[in-house]
């Protein structure tokens, strides 16, 4: 891949660093130009925001 | 200094979904991990790499610090939404983007010594620019991309427009013009030192100019 890029498998090795505010900015703009090119990427991390917000809330439910 | 963001619909945050508010209420950083560093938003010459399905303009507190492809700011509020970026205004970003790649194509297969590919792909780019017919464009980008198997970067562009063509019907408009500045970044033969850098620029002043934003967007 260029340096102007990345593809499916690294964007979701990242996810897990970009959800926790985690990445380098250069990083986190390349995943995040991932995602609105990748509809399946952004699905994936919509998923896994949406599985993470429930767990919290029965976590402090709890 | 002006300043746009992208949300996608429903004025949600592109990749928290924070909610925006559209009453001119000020959304301070921290709201989410993901925008703990700050809000984020677009010069004129950021907003080819963030397109999505809204386009707004907003004011930003100081101290707004830039980055390559972005500024961030402490705070910001929603001054009004660039209704000119709809659906069809992707669709013909869409379209001016295929253009260009096209057009490196073209470019690229004279440069490589196959003066009859390049002709032919270039009576396609009239061709479709009358007609809009992909079917045709793919037909001959494919041929181009046969024909030019021997020369790397000349194959590969065309390839990269096959690419394209079969993206338009399925993909957002950020898919476009990302492997637009791709196919420049791989021409052989160019006059600038960044090709990528220089193709996002002709998609910022392609939005600017269309969306009307020199007049306050």
């Amino acid at each position: 891949m260029s340096p102007h890029a990345i593809d499916c498998a690294r964007a979701s090795r990242l996810l897990g660093a970009w959800h926790d505010g985690e990445l380098p900015e250069d990083d986190r703009d390349l995943f995040e130009q991932h995602l609105l090119i990748c509809p399946t990427c952004l699905h994936l991390k919509d998923n896994l925001q949406v599985a993470l917000a429930a767990f919290r809330r029965v976590a402090e439910g709890g | 200094m002006h300043y746009w963001k992208f949300l996608r619909s429903g004025g949600l945050g592109p990749f928290t979904g924070h909610p925006w508010s559209s009453d001119g209420r000020w959304i301070e950083a921290g709201a989410s991990r993901q925008c703990s560093a700050g809000i984020h938003a677009c010069r004129a010459g950021d907003l080819p790499y963030w397109t999505t399905d809204e386009l707004w303009k907003i004011e930003l507190a100081e101290p707004v610090v830039a980055g390559r492809c972005k500024v961030v700011s402490p705070s910001g509020r929603l001054v009004a939404r660039v209704q000119a970026w709809d659906g069809a205004t992707a669709e013909r970003f869409k379209h001016a983007c295929l253009d260009r790649i096209a057009h490196h194509a073209t470019a690229e297969l004279g440069d490589a010594g196959l003066p009859a590919a390049a002709l032919r792909l270039g009576d396609a780019r009239a061709h479709f620019a009358e007609t809009r017919d992909l079917e045709a464009m793919r037909s001959v980008a494919e041929r181009c991309a046969a024909t030019s198997l021997g020369k790397r970067q000349a194959n590969l562009i065309s390839m990269l427009l096959v690419d394209a063509v079969d993206s338009m019907a399925v993909y957002p408009a950020a898919m476009l013009s990302h492997i637009a500045a791709h196919a420049a970044d791989k021409r052989t033969r160019v006059d600038t030192q960044d090709p990528y850098e220089a193709e996002r620029r002709w998609q910022a002043q392609w939005l600017h100019r269309t969306l009307g934003l020199a007049a306050g967007g």
